[in-house]
């Protein structure tokens, strides 16, 4: 049939996919097997001393704590997405009738902004002088002011700031596609909102939720850049250290063990989501 | 009762939503040169940033980055639509895993892993480095975007016309392409989108001359900030805001049409 | 009505893309012949607008200057291959490594005529014998700066960081060799240590500090005049300028040492208007030129034909015969030893 026997599209398509997708990323795994070059070159000696020493008391050591910190950091603001999200589409789809597609909009102008500049913004606010401080002191509340700049409470309101579109526009699809009769049936047998949220909207809304954490814990986990503006560079996450290794180190084939780890560690954790996503599918059918 | 919560809930949200673009903007107008305490109206800050000839160039290498990986992406992302849904089958499911990755790598591991691959093969950083890494993932959100519309679209179309006599070619610009387009239009404007707003990818895969505006912006933000930042954030918002205007005024067009 | 909209889209997309070329073009040098350009990569805000402006039209040509954040950027961005910058700025112990690497080229003395304004001190450098692959661009020191108004005791030493009082208010400099720099100075050793025992000492402390640290920064000058700073570490130029708009402000280079270094300029081997790079170099050389950028910037000169028409003591080249005495150090080279202190920084900042 006409397109489909047309070698031209496939070949572009597997050159795109060989040469900018597929030769970068094994590139990066081959150059981690090898070694770094007096100045922060890479020289050709293969050996395994990138992921050996990462098993050294000390870099291992640093390698966790800021893979840890990463992913209590992409936790926290994946759940903290959850909890507002959650509400916020429910609020959207049930009560707020005609104004739904007005602030279905509203929520996704923050989205188009350069984001940059919203972490910007989040500087200016957090700031000991800044907008927040001024206007708690004009409300009389705080004789001291608040310390929120570069702490890691001003990197979680950058990140769940940046993140939550994401989140709410999932789970907004999610409800929307909610057949309201069932939440009728729900409440004709006498289950009050709490238990049909849970016993009803939760489970079929679940791809939704996971959809939804996907698109934030996964980018999250190699955030550096909301760390590094809003947290002061006091702390490394994985990203901050990526590009440390290779910015300011200059130890390429290191950096390159670590982003494997890292591409490991993120397929690992899409793998346990397929599988949630899976079960709870056969759990509903069953 | 609960009707009063969830509203004031609500208002909570929008306003934490919100709090960032009306502090820049409201600052933006603000005469004193540092600090969020009110001394004066003033456009200054405009001006002067309409004289910033760092800024000026930053936003048209944007610009032109930005629609130079539109088109590639557009035609590569085409490619790997049609590849992944009416290729041949054996191919398939590689191509459908390994599209998908640009989406879900961390932006940190594409920009480092182009970084590495342009520097092995000796291409020099530039702005062209930076097209090239801005079609490396921007063809992947093309090629799923045209993937959904393909496996929802009906083959019959093209069986009739196949069967009527007409070439290759023909059949793709005349049918496939037109039934295509609206996930063409829509994974193009996402890539613009992706592509103008980018930062790490560029960072990392930026050489001479290839400042971006988010590059600028960085740079602005780590070395001293002018009140000039504030005036172009809120112009950039302003942008943002009408074209998203735009979109979702044509949406509800659509939608009304459709339903009446 | 999706066409429309694309129209739409695309005729503000172009008429944006337009607008910024037009603009940028008036502000440039109006011309028709077709202008060379120099491409400048140095740290943001290093050279006056003006002085660029006066060199553009001097030369008729354009000057495109590029960022980068540290020393160890640059370097990084040179082995990665980026090619056409023309003229660098590299801190004095990053030149060893850019010669050592092949990324610059020697410097032709006969197109730098200006070279004899140089004062004799800047002339034989340690870190490029026979200066010839860099001239210096200006020269500094390294130290804290603090506020009067909430810092009420006067600060001598690199003790001041520890006190409780301050916590939370201190920033330090985003860069392995000076804050750990800073750390063995506290210790009594060299800032250019090699030994591990004592780097890792100056790593405990850098752990116990850091708790009180809010922020790295390599330009904490808003963060001062905001007032969310009390104490920075801090580049003598960035001082300067700070305790010119807020009196209350003092620097000082701690008694038990600090650093001293020039920033220098350099041609890349792979540099397209070698030219205009050297044209560059010989226009900052000259003494009206010098004096402006030492006055606008803060840092001092080593320009000795500028001496008499520099106003403030602090910022001419002779000054560094009366700071150079026992406690400051340059910074050196690192060679192999570098990857160790690599180890060190990078386990400090993620505890």
């Amino acid at each position: 049939m006409g397109v489909d026997r047309n070698s031209g599209f496939t070949a572009l398509a597997w050159f795109w996919i060989v040469s900018l997708v597929a030769a970068p990323l094994l590139y990066v795994i081959a150059i981690s097997f090898m070694t770094r070059g007096a100045y922060g070159g890479v020289e050709a000696v293969f050996n395994l001393e990138n992921y050996r020493r990462m098993s050294d008391p000390q870099m291992g050591a640093t390698l966790v704590s800021s893979l840890g910190r990463s992913i209590l950091l992409a936790g926290l603001s994946t759940i903290l997405c959850m909890l507002i999200g959650f509400p916020l589409a429910l609020f959207l789809v049930f009560r707020a009738g005609r104004f739904r597609s007005v602030l279905f909009f509203l929520l996704i102008i923050p989205f188009w902004t350069n984001f940059l500049i919203r972490t910007y913004a989040w500087m200016i606010i957090l700031s000991d002088n800044g907008w927040l401080n001024h206007m708690l002191e004009k409300i009389g509340f705080q004789p001291q002011s608040l310390h929120l700049l570069f702490t890691p409470q001003a990197v979680l309101i950058g990140m769940v700031y940046n993140y939550l579109p994401y989140m709410a526009m999932s789970l907004y699809v999610s409800v929307e596609k909610l057949d309201t009769k069932l939440l009728e049936a729900g409440a004709d047998l006498g289950a009050g909102p709490v238990k049909r949220f849970f016993q009803i909207t939760l489970p079929l809304c679940f791809p939704g939720l996971i959809a939804g954490s996907i698109m934030v814990f996964i980018p999250a986990l190699g955030e550096f850049v909301i760390p590094d503006i809003l947290g002061g560079g006091t702390s490394l996450y994985v990203g901050n250290l990526l590009a440390q290794q290779f910015l300011t180190v200059r130890n390429w084939p290191f950096g390159s063990a670590l982003s494997v780890v890292l591409i490991l560690f993120i397929g690992l954790c899409l793998w346990v989501f397929e599988k949630v996503t899976k079960g709870q599918t056969e759990d509903l059918l069953a | 009762m609960s009707k009063v919560i969830s509203l004031i809930g609500v208002i909570l949200v929008y306003a934490f939503l919100f709090l960032p673009m009306v502090v820049l903007v409201s600052l933006s107008f603000n005469s004193a040169p540092r600090g969020v305490i009110w001394q004066g109206f003033t456009t200054d800050w405009y001006t002067k940033l309409f004289d910033d000839v760092a800024i000026l160039e930053a936003l048209s290498n944007s610009l032109e980055i930005a629609f130079a990986a539109t088109i590639t992406s557009a035609v590569f992302g085409l490619a790997v639509g049609l590849a992944m849904t009416r290729g041949p089958v054996r191919g398939r499911f590689v191509l459908q895993k390994m599209a998908s990755l640009p989406i879900f790598l961390p932006e940190i591991v594409q920009g480092l892993s182009l970084l590495c691959f342009f520097v092995w093969l000796s291409i020099p950083l530039g702005k062209l480095s930076v097209i090239i890494a801005h079609t490396a993932f921007g063809t992947a959100y093309v090629a799923t975007l045209v993937r959904s519309r393909l496996v929802a679209m009906d083959s019959m179309l093209e069986e009739a016309a196949s069967d009527l006599g007409a070439g290759r070619w023909t059949i793709l610009l005349k049918i496939t392409l037109p039934q295509l387009w609206p996930a063409m239009v829509s994974g193009m404007l996402m890539v613009f989108t992706l592509s103008f707003d980018d930062f790490i990818v560029s960072f990392f895969t930026a050489g001479v001359g290839a400042t971006t505006l988010p590059l600028k912006i960085y740079s602005m933000l780590k070395f001293g900030v002018s009140p000039s930042v504030n005036a172009l954030s809120a112009l950039i918002l302003c942008a943002s805001l009408v074209l998203v205007t735009l979109a979702f005024w044509n949406q509800n067009r659509k939608n009304a049409g459709a339903s009446s | 009505m999706k066409k429309i909209l694309t129209f739409l889209v695309l005729f503000v997309v172009a008429g944006l893309w337009a607008f910024s070329k037009y603009r940028a073009a008036r502000i440039e040098i109006q011309s028709d012949a077709p202008k060379k350009t120099l491409h400048l990569f140095a740290m943001s805000d290093y050279f006056p607008a003006k002085v660029i402006k006066d060199f553009e039209v001097k030369n008729n040509c354009q000057v495109r200057y590029d960022n980068f954040s540290n020393n160890e950027e640059l370097l990084a961005k040179l082995q990665a291959g980026a090619e056409g910058y023309d003229v660098i700025v590299p801190s004095d112990y990053i030149v060893r490594a850019l010669i050592a690497s092949k990324l610059v080229m020697e410097l032709d003395k006969s197109k730098l005529s200006n070279y004899k304004n140089l004062a004799n001190d800047f002339v034989e450098v340690p870190y490029d014998p026979g200066s010839k692959y860099s001239v210096p661009y200006t020269w500094g020191t390294t130290g804290l700066i603090y506020n009067t108004k909430f810092v009420k005791t006067p600060i001598e030493s690199w003790n001041a960081l520890f006190q409780k009082e301050y916590a939370g208010h201190i920033s330090l400099l985003d860069d392995e060799r000076e804050v750990l720099g800073a750390m063995l100075h506290k210790l009594g050793y060299s800032n250019n240590s090699v030994k591990k025992k004592e780097l890792e000492e100056a790593q405990k402390l850098l752990i116990k500090l850091k708790p009180s640290i809010r922020l790295f920064a390599s330009d904490p000058k808003q963060h001062v005049l905001s007032g969310d700073i009390w104490i920075a570490q801090i580049y003598s130029g960035d001082a300067q300028i700070l305790m010119r708009s807020n009196p209350e402000l003092k620097y000082v280079t701690p008694k038990e040492g600090g650093t001293v270094w020039i920033d220098t300029m350099a041609i890349p081997l792979k540099a397209h208007n070698i030219e205009l790079a050297h044209a560059f170099i010989n226009y900052i050389l000259e003494a009206q030129v010098n004096k402006e950028i030492t006055e606008e910037l803060g840092y001092s000169s080593p320009n000795k034909a500028a001496e008499s028409l520099i106003s403030e003591e602090v910022l001419r080249p002779s000054h560094l015969k009366k700071i150079q005495v026992g406690h400051l150090e340059f910074l050196k080279d690192l060679g192999v030893h570098s990857e160790m202190w690599d180890q060190l920084w990078t386990e400090a900042k993620t505890k």
